[in-house]
């Protein structure tokens, strides 16, 4: 490359070929003198006596009694002699040279392995064993399977050592030359030289269990002598789970992260909690969730907040549906300050690292795996039969002495009482389909790699129609070193588009409260059945008609690019800069035709279609430069890190109502209807600034310390308001490293950590400090519109602050077989920004503020990891995790004055229920009764003074996996200790309306003396419904045990190289059968303990098959 | 050492990049639909649209506080709507049933949306006087409508509420603590604000495109007369209202279906419906029944039917009945989920000014003046005679005693404004005939629950704002 580097205009100096060639043996050959030098200076020595003795058993005791290792091929000693061996304290060396020479064999040495060899070469063997030297290639693989990087690969005189993908590359190597290949806390191992060596697989030796890279987005740091609180779960494990969002990957398997689905619909959002829940604004806030994690994918910050377009079946759309979870290499979640303090600012939730997959070096890869499957919900909940409920109503009519008549029991009167429907089977009874089909592309060599995957993912729903969504998603990858080391460069293309037509609401709440005699779906002539009476008014509401009346067409555009470069400059220091756009569009459209409304009612002559469409459309860009400095000190190193971000988003967002229409077939064009409104056409701005950097000093791999210090600013406050100071400490004590350690046979590892710190949250609407007005309303006066002021500005208000404490034992135990980590951590969350509620006479019901509100969260947590088994031919493994959160309002000024006055208890967790007290039925009168604290004569919320808390008390995973040949098997337990609400009750007296209830209802009391917790049945208002109203929202009979242990996926897989590897070029292929939501143990009656909710479909169970071909 | 060198490098970085430029970096664009508070009043289109939207404001669903929850609620709490005994503790119960607390749901919005529109109003008020740059005479009309809008929100508020927060600013560290001004000073405040807006409006409705749908100083006349007449000022009350009826652009509608038109000539002010897709009233919405009557639904009292006298035709043409004859409910407002834009709320009519005056000079002796304001209003409420009805409506005599005559009014003005945004409850209360007039149909009513109580929540976030008598 730079021959011609000094060719300024001189002659340059010719010389052949050949001559150039003979030069490179020379020096090849000087070397290889000097290594033969070397290896006779060793000094082992053997006895051995034994007559005929095999080579075999000669080679056995050298390793034996030298630890030399010594490598033959069995061809090598077919021919051999038996040997007569009689050798006392002989030196090695020695020891061959007389035995090899007369069976025609020869060896080498180098370091401690000895290759036999068919003759010993001569000075002109070895001559040509360098002309024919070879190029080396091979990859380097932990006992999982994942890469090595940085593992030593020494061949002779030459060594490298691995990438980042654990691939090598060494140039010029006999042929028939030793590797070796070594790496910290591995076992050292050799293979022979060959064009291609394969994948060679590092078992850990006994100490130095962890020395495994951690991604902490910035930068990355090894296991073992790290500071902070990280959980990761990786691509085999996702590949596991037949999924649909990356967030199911995660439920179970790690400490101190709770991920609840809060619906089986596609696309369903979910609730994540990272160490409980920081904010006062919850999920529903309408200043928006301030819970929410940092998201960051391939090192850049991706929004998490739901896009607040149209109301759809599935929630507010989650943006991390757009990534195809097999697309993930790992997600590293960050819990403490020491993680969390680099992403300062907006890291007090926790953050989520996602890295995606990147080609590796090697052949071109063919990867296609596909799998398809179907789900349903898994439990129905015991509700009324027809004989039952008929039953039931007779008798509170009889209760009651009241006659039936069309006004008060049309199910009685006007309906045809035989019909009999069960409706769980009818709406929720379906079986969804779902299909996943990957395909990508994947190779490279050592300078560059690239992979590019395209997947398809389709889902339908259990409910009757055609409604599903499907999703597109393409992943790329390109990355490149330069042959120098020094320039690396990375770019990350996420491309995908989802398509549903998910209608709102879900038909679970039908299912559950139509009576089995409700009307037929359909008349006889195949339209909607209204069952109308005289009037024309329906008698019932049609579940299928009023949702599946509506038609919706949802789709989602996402785009994540993301480029990463560094440049070594010197040794040891580092500049990086990583960018990154992305886009991310929401196209909505919901129709009411009006072939949805009842065409008979009196109503009908003034009903016209309506449509709405919504088109929001969100634009982020990011840039990160940081330098990355290394330098070791004495016995220590020192590492420094600075950076800086820079981001900006923009959100527009545009939502018409159209209206008026008469004509179904025009209701899709804008232009057809006879009015309009734009009910939201918006644009805002955020824009974040930060200054950050991180010191870090480790000494003798044995005590550690880390300072992260950042200053941030954000868009988001008034102008003086803007920015916040945000850091961590953390130290770390390898004790195991300490000399009466080192021996330990028990002991394999051993380390305390802590950490503290000051994390930030912003995560606020944008411009609350600004003093404006807006067009609110969509309707005008006189052809005029109307500017309202849009808020009561507030420019006080600052960063919300999260102080996090972080202890930690980490401990591997009998090499390595168990490790075992125990943490403790206490976070508190002040300076919270809510909407502070204001008297109406001031304008406004609420004001952004920070309030000096503390919400602390604590805990402990444990993960085990064992190593049950360990065989070529068998393994067992087995992870377990533990997490005791713990949740509570420490302070909250003047909170009875506060909006949040029935929400929040001082002293008591966030999530809550206020009861009242005294709720039982009176065993005489066989009425509800209550204590009417404030004696107004009514159960309300004044009278609920009982505090319950809700949520989990503890939750975890235990997840085994075996792998027998060519058979594994893997399985994972989530349990989750929690109680919660029962809202079915939310209904009206059992009996005195026709709406279906659960079989508990047939406890209710009967007769004087009976104790039930059901009230007796009857129809009019009092005393039935004015006793049950009463206790209706505030009673703690709604409070039950949701707590569940199930069996959240199972995974069986057949490795089918062995069998088909033969005729194809397979390396690795499978066939596997996987299920979620298998089976669930739980006392809760509704359909499902996770999603908790009456109205919303549970996550369904899943089973799926597929097939994975890797050429 | 080497550690201490780095953080002091460090922190002069940051120096440095601060003093360059954190704040511009930081520095970001007003969203497009938001506009700066001082530019709304410094161009004369957008200081009208912050006013229109006030306007806006009462008209709209959310707040229908200013039409037919104003009408349900006071048609409830006195004597001329029932509610069907479904749900006995529902919300609408406690104000049908005279049994009203403090946290009922309905009645947190029924105040908060009078203090939200007052925020508006006095946003308005303070951004004009800041102002340099509008015309004088969009600044004086404009002006003129936001002390007249203010005057009419404190003046239905201290009609239902008695002592209110007199709220005159924007600044949330007064309002927040703000504490009730008596009823006597609300009312001076109010005629005061009225006065001035008499002297700031046009006379005419031309700005308004003919339609009266906004303020002019007719309104502000017309509001003054009923402010006077509810403090018992009768020499004022007379004037005031003299000035309307003798005003050629008032005069009592012959046929009866025009009251409520948008073409009304007794039409004083009215608000739009402006509430897509109906762009009719709430009230039409409301109160017409296609059929018995369900949750959430209402019905007139058969005392307020037989409370007509025969031959008046407000009762065939201002009531409606479901076909079966079972059900009567409000029928001015008769277009309901269509889109016609003919009907608006009327609050303000001359019908309402001839009873002022009848009752403002039978109070002063003048009982043959009254009488013949209450005559000449009945002669346009006149049904043809029939044969069962030869005398329909007959003139009252002017030869009856005081007391006779003010019965006459408030037998009138009931029968006139029913279901008119609380005349009747108002009428009810400052006569003293509120608990005997309603005894029969509501046995349990007392001294106490003549005035509404301040809404819980309201008081629990301000520790100054003190409760009615008995709640």
């Amino acid at each position: 490359m730079q021959k011609y580097a000094f060719n300024l205009g001189r002659p340059r100096l010719w010389l052949p070929p050949k001559i150039i060639l003979i030069m490179k043996l020379i020096i090849v050959l000087l070397t290889t003198c000097l290594m033969q030098v070397s290896a006779a200076t060793f000094a082992q020595k053997v006895t051995l006596q034994k007559s005929k003795a095999s080579l075999k058993e000669v080679f056995e005791q050298i390793n034996l009694q030298t630890g030399y290792d010594v490598i033959w091929k069995s061809e090598q000693l077919k021919n051999a002699k038996t040997i007569n061996a009689n050798f006392k304290d002989k030196e090695v060396k020695e020891l061959l040279d007389e035995v090899l020479p007369n069976q025609g064999l020869g060896y080498t040495i180098t370091d401690k392995t000895i290759v036999i060899k068919v003759k010993e070469a001569s000075f002109l063997e070895r001559l040509v064993d360098r002309i024919m030297a070879i190029d080396v290639r091979g990859r380097v693989v932990d006992e999982k399977g994942e890469p090595l990087i940085g593992a030593t690969v020494k061949g002779l005189a030459l060594s490298t050592s691995t990438d980042k993908d654990g691939n090598f590359f060494l140039q010029n190597v006999s042929e028939d030359a030793v590797l070796e290949i070594s790496y910290i806390g591995y076992m050292t191992k050799t293979v022979k030289a060959g064009k291609d060596v394969g994948t060679i697989r590092l078992e850990m030796a006994t100490s130095d269990l962890q020395e495994v890279k951690i991604n902490k987005g910035y930068y990355t740091e090894s296991k073992r002598l790290s500071t902070a609180s990280v959980v990761t779960v990786k691509a085999e494990d996702i590949a596991k789970q037949p999924i649909s969002n990356p967030l199911q990957a995660l439920q179970g398997r790690m400490a101190g992260v709770y991920i609840q689905q809060e619906s089986g619909n596609p696309g369903a959002s979910f609730n994540i909690k990272i160490r409980g829940q920081n904010s006062l604004r919850g999920k529903f806030d309408p200043l928006g969730d301030g819970n929410l994690p940092l998201y960051v994918i391939d090192g850049v910050p991706y929004n998490s907040s739901s896009i607040a377009g149209l109301a759809a079946m599935n929630g507010r759309a989650n943006p991390l549906n757009s990534i195809n979870p097999y697309d993930i290499e790992t997600i590293d979640i960050l819990k403490d300050a020491d993680a969390t303090a680099i992403y300062g600012s907006r890291g007090s939730n926790g953050v989520v690292l996602i890295t995606t997959k990147r080609g590796k070096e090697g052949k071109t890869v063919i990867d296609a795996n596909v799998w398809t499957g179907v789900g349903e919900v898994g439990h129905f909940m015991d509700l009324l039969n027809r004989r039952q409920y008929l039953d039931l109503r007779y008798k509170a009519f009889k209760n009651s002495d009241i006659i039936p008549d069309p006004n008060n029991a049309r199910d009685l009167v006007l309906w045809d009482t035989t019909r009999t429907t069960d409706w769980q089977k009818e709406l929720i009874g379906g079986k969804a389909n779902y299909t996943n089909a990957q395909l990508s592309f994947s190779g490279g060599n050592q300078n560059t790699q690239f992979i590019t995957r395209g997947s398809y993912s389709k889902e339908t729903t259990v409910f009757p129609g055609s409604l599903g969504q499907n999703r597109i998603a393409l992943h790329s990858n390109l990355s490149h070193r330069s042959t120098d080391q020094r320039f690396s460069l990375s770019l990350t293309s996420d491309l995908s588009n989802i398509n549903d037509n998910l209608i709102y609401g879900d038909y679970t709440t039908a299912a559950l409260t139509l009576i089995p005699t409700a009307p037929a779906i359909y008349n006889s002539d195949g339209d909607f059945n209204w069952e109308t009476d005289q009037d024309g008014l329906e008698t019932w509401t049609n579940p299928i008609a009023s949702y599946g009346g509506t038609k919706a067409n949802n789709k989602t555009l996402s785009s994540i690019t993301n480029i990463n470069m560094s440049y070594k400059v010197a040794s040891g220091t580092e500049i990086k800069i990583s960018g990154g756009y992305t886009l991310t569009d929401l196209d909505q459209h919901q129709i009411t035709p009006l072939s949805s409304y009842n065409p008979k009612s009196p109503y009908f002559q003034y009903s016209t279609g309506y449509a709405s469409h919504s088109d929001n459309k969100i634009r982020t860009w990011i840039v990160e430069p940081s330098i990355n400095y290394s330098k070791a000190v004495g016995k220590g190193v020192f590492t420094g890190l600075i950076g800086s971000t820079f981001q900006s988003t923009n959100l527009n967002q545009l939502a018409i109502n159209a209206s008026g229409y008469t004509d179904d077939d025009l209701i899709n064009d804008l232009a057809a209807a006879t009015s309009l409104y734009v009910l939201m056409h918006a644009t805002s701005q955020y824009k974040y600034f930060a200054v950050l950097s991180r010191l870090g000093y480790s000494y003798d791999n044995k005590y550690v310390f880390n300072l992260t210090g950042r200053r941030d600013g954000s868009s988001r406050f008034g102008e003086n308001k803007q920015y916040g100071n945000f850091g961590s400490v953390g130290v770390a004590w390898v004790f195991s490293n300490e000399d009466y350690f080192k021996d330990s046979k028990i002991l394999s590892s051993g380390k305390l950590r802590g950490s503290y710190g000051v994390d930030g949250s912003d995560q606020i609407g944008n411009y609350g400090y600004l003093n404006s007005y807006n067009v609110t309303s969509p309707y005008n006066y006189q052809d005029i519109k109307g500017l309202r002021p849009t808020r009561l500005a507030n420019s006080d208000f600052s960063w919300e602050e999260t102080k996090k404490l972080n202890l930690a034992l980490e401990v591997g135990l009998l090499k390595g077989s168990l490790l075992a980590t125990v943490e403790y951590y206490q976070n508190r969350s002040s300076n919270q920004l809510i909407g502070y509620s204001l008297p109406s006479t001031t304008g406004f019901s609420t004001i952004q503020a920070n309030f000096p509100a503390t919400v602390e969260n604590s805990g402990a947590e444990v993960s085990l990891e064992a190593t049950i088994v360990r065989k070529s031919n068998f393994q067992w493994t087995t992870n377990f995790n533990i997490s005791f959160p713990k949740n509570k309002l420490v302070e909250f000024k003047n909170l009875s004055t506060s909006s949040y006055k029935n929400k929040y208890v001082v002293g008591k967790p966030l999530e809550i229920f206020k009861s009242m007290t005294g709720v039982a039925v009176n065993p005489s009168t066989g009425l509800y009764t209550y204590n009417d604290l404030n004696g107004n004569g009514y159960g309300d919320q004044e009278d609920a003074t009982q505090v319950h808390s809700l949520g989990q008390k503890y939750h975890g995973g235990l997840q085994n996996s075996i792998t027998y040949k060519n058979l594994s098997f893997d399985w994972l337990i989530q349990f989750v200790n929690q109680k919660g609400r029962d809202n079915s009750r939310n209904l009206s007296a059992p009996g005195s309306y026709y709406q279906n209830e659960s079989t508990e209802v047939l406890s209710h009391w009967e007769k004087p003396g009976d104790i039930s917790n059901r009230q007796k049945i009857g129809i009019d208002y009092i005393p039935y419904g004015q006793a049950y109203g009463n206790i209706q929202y505030y009673s703690p009979l709604s409070i039950r045990d949701a707590s569940f242990i199930r069996l959240k996926n199972v995974s069986i897989s057949y490795d089918l190289k062995s069998v088909l590897g033969k005729r194809f070029d397979l390396s690795r292929s499978r066939l596997y059968v996987q299920g979620q939501n298998i089976f669930t143990s739980t006392k809760w009656k509704g359909l499902d303990p996770e999603s908790i909710s009456y109205n919303s479909l549970p996550p369904l169970r899943l089973i799926t098959i597929g097939l994975q071909i890797t050429l | 050492m080497n550690i201490m060198k780095n953080k002091y490098s460090y922190t002069a970085l940051i120096a440095l990049t601060c003093a360059f430029g954190c704040k511009k970096i930081l520095s970001i664009d007003n969203p497009t639909n938001q506009t700066s508070t001082e530019n709304v009043f410094n161009m004369d289109s957008k200081a009208t649209s912050a006013l229109i939207d006030i306007y806006i404001r009462m008209a709209e669903e959310g707040s229908g506080r200013f039409t037919s929850q104003s009408a349900l609620l006071s048609g409830l709490y006195s004597d001329e709507l029932e509610a069907p005994p479904i749900n006995g503790n529902s919300p609408t119960a406690g104000f049908s049933e005279t049994r009203l607390q403090s946290n009922n749901p309905l009645l947190t919005p029924f105040w908060s949306e009078s203090y939200f529109c007052l925020y508006q109003v006095n946003s308005v008020i303070e951004g004009l006087e800041k102002s340099t740059m509008l015309s004088t005479q969009l600044k004086m009309q404009i002006q003129g409508e936001a002390k007249f809008l203010r005057a009419y929100l404190l003046f239905e508020l201290s009609n239902y509420f008695g002592d209110i927060p007199l709220v005159t600013s924007t600044d949330r560290n007064i309002n927040q603590i703000i504490s009730r001004s008596s009823r006597t000073d609300v009312l001076n405040f109010v005629i005061k604000d009225l006065k001035d807006a008499e002297q700031l409006l046009p006379s005419d409705f031309s700005f308004s495109g003919g339609i009266r749908i906004r303020a002019t100083k007719w309104a502000a006349s017309a509001l003054i007369a009923r402010a006077y007449l509810y403090n018992r000022d009768w020499v004022n009350a007379e004037s005031e209202s003299t000035k309307l009826i003798s005003s050629p652009l008032f005069k009592l509608e012959d046929n009866l279906l025009n009251v409520f038109l948008l073409t009304s000539t007794e039409s004083i002010w009215q608000l739009k419906p402006v509430v897509d897709p109906y762009f009719d009233t709430f009230e039409a919405q409301f109160f017409i029944l296609e059929v018995a009557p369900g949750t959430e639904q209402v019905f007139l009292r058969s005392s307020l039917l037989n409370a007509f006298e025969s031959g008046d035709k407000r009762r065939f043409d201002w009531v409606g009945n479901t076909p079966d004859g079972n059900w009567s409910y409000p029928y001015k407002y008769k277009l309901k989920g269509q889109v016609n834009e003919t009907e608006a709320s009327s609050i303000l009519r001359l019908a309402e000014q001839y009873l002022i005056r009848a009752e403002a000079r039978i109070q002063r002796g003048n009982i043959e003046g009254g009488i013949t304001d209450l005559n000449a209003l009945r002669s346009k409420r006149r049904a043809s005679p029939t044969a069962t009805v030869p005398n329909p409506l007959p003139e009252i005599s002017a030869l009856i005693t005081k007391e006779e005559a003010l019965l006459k009014v408030f037998q009138e003005r009931r029968v006139e404004l029913f279901c008119e945004y609380g005349q009747r409850w108002f009428d009810l209360t400052r006569s003293g005939r509120a608990i005997t007039e309603l005894k029969t149909v509501k046995p349990q009513i007392s001294q106490k629950d003549l005035l509404f109580p301040v809404p819980q929540t309201e008081r629990e976030l301000n520790p100054n704002l003190s409760q009615n008598m008995g709640y």
